[in-house]
Formats: C-alpha cells, structure tokens, sequence
C-alpha cells in the first residue's frame, strides 16, 4: 500500500501543472536556432561538401539502408528541413513540423557517421521528446488560428523531460573529463589552448600550463555539477550567468565547434523561472506586435496516455544506460572507440592517425589504396582513428575491386594513431584481412590494445 | 600559513622546471616570429635561387638555339639540373600563389607522342603556346625529354635539333615559359608582395593559417615523394613489376636526385633554414616521440631518408627500380616513417587542423 501511494504521489508531481510560458519559450527559441543552423550549414557549402561530393558514405552499423538523395533531393531536403524548424518556431502545423524535422533531421545524421556530432545528436532528440509534447498549445500560431486549444498550464513532467535531457548532456559530458589525461595532464587542452595564443589581450596566457590544468578543472566541475545549480531555484540565474560565460568562452577558443555553444546558451534558458519566459513572450509579442489573446479559453492540461508516459520512461532509461555501455568492452575507450559515441563525450582528446590500406588477390595482384580516391579528407581523417570505419572503408575497397574483376581481393591496412599526442602507434593487426571480418557490436579483436603497441614505429636508438 | 608557504613553493619549482624546459630558440609559440623567419630565410630565397637558375636556362637555351653543338648540349644538360634542383627545393611550398602551380611545370610522366606531334605541326611556338598547352608536354620533364631523348646518343639529338627548327623553338619556349613561372613565384614572395605578406600575417591556428598550411603541404609534400615519385613507379605500390617510364626524370636518368632536393628542402622548412624553424615550435609545446624531443626524432628520421637515398646503387633510382628493389623499398619504407612522424605525431601534437567543418574535438 504504502508503495503505491509513494509511486502515485510522485506521478502526481509529474503532473502538477506548471506554466506552459517555458516550453512555449522553449519551442520558439529552438525553431529559430535550429532555422539559423540550417542557413548556416547551406551557406558554408556542407550540403555539396558532406552529402552529395563524397563517392561513399559510413552508415552506422544495423542503418545501412540510409541513402543519400541525388543533389537536388538533398537540398529539398534542407529546404524542408529549414521550413519545419520555421514552423516549429512559429508553432504552425506544429504536429506535423515536429514529426517531420524530427525524422529529416535524423535521417541526414545517419547518412554518414564523420560527420557525427553529439549536438547533432542532442537536436534529435529534442526533436523526438517534441513530437510528443504539445508545445503548439500556447504563444503559437496553431493556437491563434484555432487549430489546438489553447493551454496556460502544462504537466510538469514535459518541461521536466526537456530539462532532464540537457541536464544528461552536461553531466555525462563531465564525467567523462574525469580521467588521468583530462585531469592529470591537462590534456588535450594543453595542445589546444597553444594553438590559440594570437588572440587579443588572453592570448600570451594560453601559452602557460597551469591555465590548461585550471580549464581541464573548471571544465569538468562545471559539467558535473552545473545541472544541480541549474534545478535549484535559489541559484538558478547564477548558474544560468555561469552557463553563458562558459559556453561565450569555448565559442571563442574553440570555432571549429559551431553553433553548439549557442544552443546550448539559448537552449538552457529552460531552467529559469517562469516569469522570464512570460516577460520574454509578452516582450516579443509586444515588439511583433501579435496579442496574446489565448489566456481566456485556457485549459490545463494533463497527461492521460500511458503510451506517451511508457515512451518517456523508456528514453530516459536508455538515455541513462547508453552512455555506459562502454565498460562492456576491454581495454582504452578513448583507443578503440568502442562504445564512444552517443555519449556526450565532447571535445575530450587530441587523435590523429594514418591508414594506409594494400589490396591484394590470389594471384599476387597487390595495390596500396590512395584514400583520397574514395573519401573527402574529413571521412579520411574519421576514418583513421575509429575501427569501425576502417572496417566498413575496407569492405568497401574489397567491393569496389571484386566489381573491377579482381579474385577474393584481400583488404590490409597499416595503420598508425595519436592519442593526446603520446606518439603514434600501430592501432590494427597488419596480418588481418579486413574484408572477411564482421562489422557488429562485439569486440573487434583486431584492435591492437593500447598498452601492448608500445613497441612503437621506431625504435629508440 | 602554511599552505601559502607550501603554494609559493610549488609556484617556484614550477616556474624553475618551465625554465629550464626553453633551451630552443622560440621562447614562448611565437607563431609569428616563425612565419617571418620561414618566408624570409626559407622560402623566398628558395624561390630567388630558382629564378636565377631558370634565367641562366632560358639564356643557356638562346645560345643553344644559335649554336646548336655537342658543346652547348652538355651545358643545356648542366644547367637543366641546376634549375630542377633549385625548383625541387621549392615543391613543397604548394601554398599561396604557388598553390597548383607544380603542376604547370613538373608534372610526371610527360607524353613522348603529345611533344611530338606539337613539333611536327604548323602552329606558331611561343611561351604563349606553351603556357596555354597541356602539362604533359611541358615544364621540366619536356625539356629533359628534348635534351636527351628515349636512348639516344648526344650527336642524334644534336642531329635532330639541327634538323629542325621548330624543335630548337620548342625547347626555347618550354625553358622560356618554366623562367616566366620561376620570376611570378619569386616577385610573389619579395618582402611586401602579396604573397609574402599574406604569408606572414596569418599567424592564427586554423584552416587558412600559414603555419597550419605549411605543415600539411609538408605532410602532404613527403606522401607524394614516397609514393609517386617511388612507389607507383618502381612497382612498390601497384603490382611488383617497375615501371621505369612512369619515374620522374627517367630520360636523363635523374630520378633519385630530385628526392635528394626534396629531402634537403624538407630540412631546410623544418628547421627554418636552422633559424626558428618548425623544430623550435614544435619544442616549445614540448611534442615528445618516445621520451625523447619529436623534433629530434624527425630530423633523424629525414637523415635516415638522407642516407637511403644516397644509398641507391650507382646513384640512379631507374637502375635500381629494375636490379636493386630492396634498396628502393628501404628508402619507400624510412619515408613512410616520416610520413607517420610527422602526418600523426607532428600534427597532433601542434594541434593542425585539416578540415573546416565542425568538430566536437572528436
């Protein structure tokens, strides 16, 4: 008895109602980010550059049958894209524009894994928790024009979803930092932070090692514990303050990083109370000059459906779980990789290496492959750090030399890695035809581990 | 008490420890010290070297086209060689306005039938032509293939210049047209010139950076070399039979001393003509291979590379390619090490960028 009551007071306060003003706010900012996003992407020539130049794509393992459309597709693609997020923003056929980013925008993340990034990651799933959250039902164009009633007051647990998702992001992000490279040795930052020391005024700083040991510490305890400050009420805006700071400061040191800071700057302003949310609506509804007439026929409203709440459940499960299936694997993740991704492990290591592939037949046939022939240089640069795709570009060598008429051509690579610039060292058994191996989610035995290939390139003399 | 004791202490080991680790030239990442020292003592003076010597052909070549004898054939050969060495020590800046040009004057292999049937045909023969023609029938592997023909005694090319005039114009043209790019590359890098400035003023770490840019057409640079230089045409790469025609300079035979310039120009870029060169910035971030400095590493594996092409049996990489492949696969193999020290180790240990598009920092 007493369980139950516990289990039916605490759905009770996953349904108190709370101000719709966030996630209205929410649903706004994030139409417009992700609108901006896409304008962005077009305008840098990433359309031609990662979806309708390269000749071969890494699709992830069980997603093969991801295709890219020809060149045109691919831009209405984007155009549907930039539409649905405009829409969102505006909360205009707001079911439909959800459903619709939700899926264009994953399918484009799935078309090829160099392209992998966890705030891509991070907009898709915002983008699923909104097709199932109402965010139409105030401040949007759906509701003016009466296609949704309109709501004042929403369930707790859907701003709480959203609040929980980002709340994962900075956490997962942090403990990952915790580890010897990262805390010890100040590593990557001590590479990076060099590399920026024109920049004005801060710049000789960077030079200095204590400012990296400080930044890998401040890093992490900001991603580890920012969340907690962000839920709790009495230090919110201070810690929404911090949140800007940070986020302004790695947009600045680190370009390459895009939109991501801003995303997030803007993204947790889901935390704040919900007056802020208010006075920013009425501010733009006032600067746009749109009334806010929905007030009157509000309804509050509550979640019914055990399916949406059974669908909530089981995300935030394995959005808990999945960043943790690494300890499944032997050996160094940061080495082989395995279990890295979708993760939130962002921005950790310094890795480079160089994959050298042989492909041979029966006959003695033998030719070493120039990459560069097949790949654009980002998938080659993927591509010679993470064994899965070295596996998936040696299938495909062994594909392409089986359609010229070759004789169970044979794939090897010679393949050497840096990590955090410890020195490079071979990374996959020479002796191992890759084309009769099978991709999966079992380990790849071929890995060299990262203790044992000590034994380097070249010997000390 | 105590502890600030304790912080100032720490403060000064560690302040003694970081003074000590600078014994190399660059005192702190000075990117822009470097850049200055590398447009200044490395590059423009390669490219001064190469416009003096391309000049001396196209004079060389003048004389030769009046008095066409044996005697004037030795010094077009001789002079040929210095102006490839001196274009050899430049290869590898393929960057600002050079980007691409390589190609416009030494591309490999050229097409014997193409020189050919441009000397048997009726078109008027200038640097105009010349500039505007395909780059198999020019730049250096043309000339070497006029100068000394596909196994031809001295007085049969000298017979068939003589001959022919519009073979006498054609060589002219081709030394004329190599001199034109020679002095566009080395006014681009005087101090002030475009080049030169652009060069020097981008002293940021990111895609369009000089120093960023230097380094991967330096990696880039070192590939190449090794493999189309030695691997694709002495059977290394692609089947196991040599392919001599595909080598560089196979007619004169002087394949093996191109990669000699190379590998001395490498030198030259690494240590910033032994000034404040890339060696110095790599100490600085204290990039390490082994417990020991990257820097020193890689300029021994650049002397290894050195000596294994000093070592191809009787100088000449076309002879060896057929009789001595073990020689050949050891100079391929010491430069694959290069490849690695400094495509995997030098980069990442200095933070290159190779692409521009967004990253998570992997």
């Amino acid at each position: 008895m007493a369980t139950n009551k516990r289990k039916s007071a605490f759905f009770e306060a996953l349904n108190t109602v709370v101000s719709v003003a966030p996630i209205a706010f929410f649903r706004i900012a994030f139409g417009t980010m992700m609108a901006l996003s896409i304008i962005r992407f077009w305008a840098n020539g990433w359309i031609e550059q990662l979806y309708i130049k390269p000749s071969f794509f890494f699709t992830y393992y069980g997603f093969e049958w991801v295709k890219p459309f020809s060149a045109n597709g691919m831009y209405v693609v984007f155009a549907l894209l930039f539409l649905s997020a405009v829409f969102i923003a505006l909360g205009f056929v707001y079911r439909i524009s959800s459903v619709v980013f939700f899926f264009l925008f994953t399918y484009v993340e799935l078309i090829d894994k160099s392209t992998y990034l966890n705030h891509y990651y991070f907009i898709s799933i915002v983008a699923l928790l909104f097709c199932f959250i109402p965010a139409h039902k105030a401040f949007s164009l759906d509701a003016k024009l009466g296609v949704t009633q309109s709501a004042n007051s929403f369930p707790r647990w859907m701003l709480l979803s959203i609040q929980l998702q980002m709340a994962m992001v900075y956490f997962f992000a942090g403990i990952a930092k915790i580890n010897h490279d990262w805390l010890m040795e100040a590593l990557p930052l001590r590479i990076w932070l060099p590399a920026k020391n024109d920049m004005p005024i801060v710049g000789a700083l960077l030079n200095e090692t204590w400012l990296a040991y400080l930044m890998s510490w401040c890093g992490m305890i900001f991603d580890v514990t920012i969340s907690f400050f962000l839920f709790w009420r009495r230090t919110v805006y201070y810690a929404y303050a911090v949140v800007v700071v940070f986020h302004v400061l790695t947009a600045i040191l680190f370009p390459g990083i895009g939109m991501f800071p801003f995303i997030m700057i803007v993204c947790a302003t889901v935390f704040l109370p919900s007056d802020f949310h208010s006075r920013a609506i009425s501010f733009l509804s006032k600067t746009f000059g749109i009334e806010t007439k929905a007030q009157e026929t509000a309804q509050s409203l509550v979640l019914s459906s055990p399916f949406v709440a059974t669908v909530f459940v089981l995300h935030f499960c394995v959005q808990l779980l999945l960043p943790f299936r690494y300890i499944l694997y032997p050996e160094k993740l940061f080495w082989h990789e395995e279990g890295y991704r979708f993760s939130w492990r962002v921005m950790l290591m310094e890795k480079a290496g160089m994959a050298t592939f042989h492909v041979k037949d029966n006959n003695n046939q033998v030719v070493e492959i120039r990459n560069s022939d097949y790949l654009t240089p980002q998938q080659e640069k993927q591509m010679s750090t993470q064994p899965d795709m070295i596996l998936q570009f040696a299938k495909h060598l062994a594909w392409v030399h089986r359609q010229q008429g070759w004789q169970n051509p044979e794939v090897y690579v010679e393949s050497y890695v840096s990590l955090n610039g410890k020195g490079s060292r071979q990374f996959i058994r020479n002796d191992i035809n890759l084309a009769a191996q099978n991709d999966g989610f079992a380990h790849k035995a071929w890995i060299l581990p990262y203790d044992v290939t000590k034994e380097k390139l070249i010997e000390q003399r | 008490m105590r502890t600030t004791t304790l912080l100032l202490l720490s403060i000064i080991t560690l302040h003694i420890t970081s003074c000590k680790k600078k014994e190399s030239l660059l005192e702190t990442y000075d990117r822009g010290t470097l850049l200055n020292n590398i447009a200044n003592n490395v590059i423009s003076p390669s490219y001064l070297k190469f416009k003096n010597e391309a000049d001396s052909l196209v004079k060389i070549s003048e004389g030769f086209d009046s008095t066409t004898t044996l005697q004037n054939l030795s010094l077009m050969r001789n002079q040929w060689k210095e102006a490839l060495a001196a274009w050899m020590n430049c290869e590898v800046y393929d960057i600002e306005v050079a980007y691409a040009l390589n190609t416009q004057i030494a591309a490999f292999p050229v097409s014997i039938q193409s020189i050919e049937t441009e000397i048997q045909g009726t078109h008027n023969i200038d640097i105009n032509y010349v500039a505007a023609t395909g780059t198999t029938r020019k730049g250096f592997g043309a000339i070497e293939y006029l100068l000394y023909g596909s196994s031809k005694t001295e007085q049969q090319i000298i017979d068939e210049f003589s001959q022919n005039p519009r073979r006498k114009i054609y060589l002219l043209s081709l030394a004329k047209h190599v001199a034109s790019v020679a002095n566009q590359l080395e006014n681009e890098w005087k101090n002030g010139n475009p080049s030169h400035s652009h060069f020097i003023s981008q002293t940021q770490m990111d895609i369009s950076g000089s120093l960023n840019m230097v380094i991967n057409v330096f990696v880039a640079h070192i590939e190449e070399v090794r493999r189309s230089k030695i691997g694709k045409p002495c059977g290394i790469e692609a089947t196991s039979v040599a392919d001599y025609s595909k080598l560089e300079n196979p007619f004169a035979p002087h394949s093996i001393e191109n990669i000699k310039s190379n590998i001395a120009s490498w030198k030259m870029l690494f240590t910033g003509a032994f000034g404040i060169g890339i060696d110095d910035y790599s100490d600085a971030v204290n990039a390490t291979y082994n417990n020991e400095k990257l820097s020193t590493v890689i300029l021994r594996q650049m002397a290894l590379c050195e000596m294994k092409a000093n070592a191809i049996s009787g100088g000449s990489l076309e002879n060896a390619a057929i009789n001595q492949p073990a020689q050949v696969k050891e100079l391929h193999l010491e430069l694959k090490k290069l490849t690695v020290l400094t495509k995997v180790d030098l980069s990442s240990s200095l933070g290159v960028v190779i692409t521009f598009s967004d990253n998570d920092g992997d």
